[in-house]
């Protein structure tokens, strides 16, 4: 089994088996690119050592995974946010990175892993108030007090 | 830096949506300023998940047997409640919807991204729909209660929900104001519309394939 050198964005190597990074369409077409095993790390510049041993991590674990199906919009693609039992304890991290990961999986081009990290996100949202929402995400309500007024007026004439 | 959900890229964020039913993406765009705009601007580029679209068995009232042959196909699930439109002058100037258990007052129709949002699923085959039944009650001045068919419709396809609730009301009033003229003889078409009425609706979709 051939392995491969990643080099972090903070200048971390990390041996992986080929097969394993190559979970990542982007450094599959990579190597393909080349058409031999390089011998330099391969610079992944916009991941930090802890994230992308988070990301290898879970190549590993699914190194062996059927390759998607060709045609996404099929009535057989997974549509669900259903996440797998081992899926759903990778993702228990905390939100920074979280979001880390889907910026990885995203720039990495690994959908199964950025579906994931969405999904995971979605099921964080779901069945919360506007409130509840930004508590969650820490995010700033940045509506003026009148737009907030307005909200409230509607649901008062609402119950009239 | 924290990187905060806002801060991904567009497109992440439009991902995240696609996995969220109608009603969360709503509260979503009410969260945040950010969301909202996002949703405003993009909201009809996405094929979100299809729990955007309720299948028709969901529907109680959904008749099956005009065609045995007629595949499933969703419909927004807004049309899952009740649904009422305020109408003022001819003009629709609020609706309510049901979003998470909880009637909600909706009057900013610019600002309201899933108005934009197509009334069926994106599927292969484009459902001819051909039958919509309507179950309206009209009141303020308690007009009636009544059922409203139309059928051969040219109108689905590519109608959106702010089409079909003006498609809607122009239907309703034609029908109603009409009836009012035979019955009391005095009342003319325009008279009906100038009064604030609201118009509480469900609606009920027959699919039929051409083929």
């Amino acid at each position: 089994m051939s392995q491969i050198i990643l080099l972090s964005s903070d200048n971390v190597e990390m041996k992986v088996d080929k097969e394993v990074a190559e979970r990542s369409i982007l450094i599959k077409n990579m190597l393909e690119d080349v058409g031999e095993t390089p011998d330099q790390a391969i610079p992944i510049p916009n991941v930090n050592e802890g994230v992308l041993r988070k990301v290898i991590e879970w190549c590993e674990h699914h190194r062996n995974d059927p390759p998607p199906p060709a045609d996404e919009d099929s009535d057989s693609r997974k549509k669900s946010t259903d996440i797998e039992e081992w899926d759903q304890k990778f993702m228990q991290v905390d939100q920074e990175m979280l979001f880390e990961i889907i910026l990885a999986a995203n720039y990495l081009d690994i959908k199964p892993l950025l579906d994931v990290g969405c999904k995971t996100v979605a099921n964080m949202i779901k069945g919360k108030s506007p409130e509840e929402i930004r508590k969650t995400f820490n995010i700033q309500n940045d509506f003026t007090p009148e737009e907030e007024d307005q909200i409230r007026r509607e649901n008062e004439w609402a119950e009239e | 830096m924290l990187t905060g959900v806002i801060s991904l890229p567009v497109e992440i964020q439009l991902k995240i949506f696609s996995y969220l039913p109608w009603d969360s993406r709503y509260l979503c765009s009410r969260a945040s300023r950010v969301w909202r705009d996002i949703l405003l601007t993009h909201g009809q580029d996405v094929i979100f998940d299809d729990t955007n679209f309720m299948k028709l068995e969901g529907v109680t009232s959904y008749v099956d047997t005009v065609s045995p042959t007629c595949p499933r196909f969703g419909i927004h699930s807004v049309f899952g409640e009740n649904i009422t439109l305020k109408v003022d002058d001819d003009k629709i100037i609020a609706f309510s919807i049901m979003v998470a258990g909880e009637v909600q007052w909706i009057m900013d129709f610019e600002k309201c991204y899933f108005l934009n949002d197509l009334i069926f699923e994106k599927i292969n085959s484009t459902p001819d729909v051909r039958c919509l039944n309507l179950d309206v009650e009209i009141w303020q001045r308690r007009l009636a209660r009544k059922k409203l068919p139309f059928t051969d419709e040219p109108w689905f396809g590519r109608m959106t929900v702010k089409g079909f609730f003006e498609f809607i009301v122009n239907s309703v009033f034609q029908q109603f104001a009409c009836r009012q003229q035979t019955n009391i003889g005095k009342i003319k078409l325009g008279n009906a519309m100038q009064a604030t009425y609201f118009i509480g609706m469900r609606a009920q979709f027959v699919g039929v394939f051409t083929t």
